[in-house]
């Protein structure tokens, strides 16, 4: 894809995202309403990143982002309140969102392997760096959902095969991330989809010795 | 000698006992477990020093001897029908026990291989990640053997849940000892030899 289209269908998906939060209104679902609300938010994330603080994410990450928010948000009122099957839309957005933290988990890897002398890893290893990194989110996502349960009394996980149903395919997303990632790696495009953060994390990790 | 080897010897010592004491009294899966005990950490030592010469570094040694012999009296005392939280000491001992493989693991490719240069804290990361990932490849496991085998080893979510935290607790536990360890040099004593042999033989081996 190149680099417009990316941008282009990202706004789409937040575009689609207002639009669900219009119809949440429409049919009083409050839950269904803030979760958009909250969506539409952190999907303005990489807009202000790049207006304000000049942090250029690469823009498939942007668009990894918000089609991973417009599932968790939008399309998940969609399956819940208009086809009634949630859990397994459930996975889904489970995989969407393993491929967003290991596509992050790879591009900080990679930038630190890059700029900053504290870490040198080939790209085998940082392969399996993702894999486990994504698994550890994976893990520390059903732990917060497990400890809201206790806490407050909200239950998010059904039962103990959905559970680990969510984290087996955390991990797939996170090993077909990693598999792109180290032909990504190969060719070159990682190097170039994160010029712009390289910059910055040039400049911010290598402070002191200048 | 040092006590950690000392008291490694009196726990293998004790194995081979309810080893002996298991089949004595036919009871053979107390005997199994002693069994699995006595190849892992009395045999599997004595191999690796004879046949590639490589001495376990003691704490490693000291750690896994600990995993069985606590798994082990559990079984032999019933420890595991009276204290219903057992379950998760065993737990954090093994999971400490992986961490402890993971961080010498990280520290000898770290230390002998070109691919991989970690900072203390970059290596306590990695301890504590990988540590957890492997909890969850171990709750697979015994998902993949319940829906396969009908058998009964995932309790429940609960107890699912129990186990992957205790197991990441393990794995930070590990982690803050190992920036300790690495901070004062310890570690680097006590891996030198394995982390020779590794170098020699596997990881520079086509190397003149």
């Amino acid at each position: 894809m190149t680099k417009s289209l990316c941008i282009i269908v990202s706004h789409i998906f937040r575009l689609a995202m207002v639009f669900l939060f219009v119809v949440a209104i429409a049919i009083d679902n409050l839950s269904w309403t803030l979760i958009c609300l909250s969506g539409i938010i952190v999907s303005a994330v990489p807009i202000f990143l790049k207006r304000y603080l000049k942090v250029e994410l690469p823009d498939v990450l942007d668009l990894l982002i918000t089609l991973a928010l417009f599932l968790h948000t939008g399309a998940v009122g969609v399956f819940d309140n208009i086809y009634h099957i949630l859990p397994e839309f459930d996975l889904v957005t489970h995989f969407a969102s393993s491929v967003v933290v290991a596509f992050i988990a790879l591009i900080a890897l990679y930038l630190l392997d890059e700029y900053w002398d504290g870490l040198h890893i080939n790209r085998y290893a940082m392969a399996f760096a993702v894999v486990v990194i994504t698994i550890a989110c994976g893990v520390v996502w059903e732990l917060g959902e497990w400890a809201i349960g206790k806490l407050w009394g909200i239950y998010f996980q059904v039962d103990l095969d959905d559970t680990m149903m969510d984290l087996l395919v955390d991990t797939i997303g996170a090993t077909i991330m990693a598999v792109i990632g180290i032909y990504l790696i190969k060719n070159g495009t990682l190097k170039e989809l994160t010029k712009g953060l390289g910059k910055l994390a040039d400049t911010h990790l290598n402070k002191n010795k200048q | 000698m040092k006590l950690g080897t000392v008291v490694s010897y009196i726990l293998k010592a004790v194995i081979v006992i309810f080893f002996l004491s298991a089949i004595w009294q036919n009871d053979w899966i107390i005997a199994f477990g002693c069994f699995a005990g006595i190849m892992f950490t009395i045999l599997l030592p004595i191999v690796l020093k004879l046949k590639f010469n490589i001495t376990m570094p003691w704490i490693l040694d000291l750690m896994i001897t600990v995993a069985f012999f606590i798994h082990i009296c559990g079984d032999v005392l019933y420890v595991y029908d009276t204290i219903p939280s057992y379950d998760n000491i065993t737990h954090f001992v093994s999971a400490c026990v992986v961490a402890l493989v993971v961080l010498i693991a990280v520290y000898i490719l770290s230390e002998y291989w070109g691919g991989l240069q970690a900072d203390k804290y970059g290596t306590a990361f990695v301890v504590i990640i990988t540590t957890m990932a492997m909890g969850v490849v171990w709750e697979f496991r015994e998902w993949s053997a319940d829906a396969i085998f009908g058998m009964q080893t995932q309790l429940s979510l609960e107890d699912t849940m129990t186990d992957l935290l205790v197991n990441a607790l393990g794995g930070v536990f590990i982690a803050i000892v190992g920036i300790r360890l690495l901070k004062n040099g310890a570690l680097k004593e006590m891996t030198q030899d394995l982390g020779e042999r590794v170098d020699t033989h596997i990881l520079n081996k086509k190397k003149p």
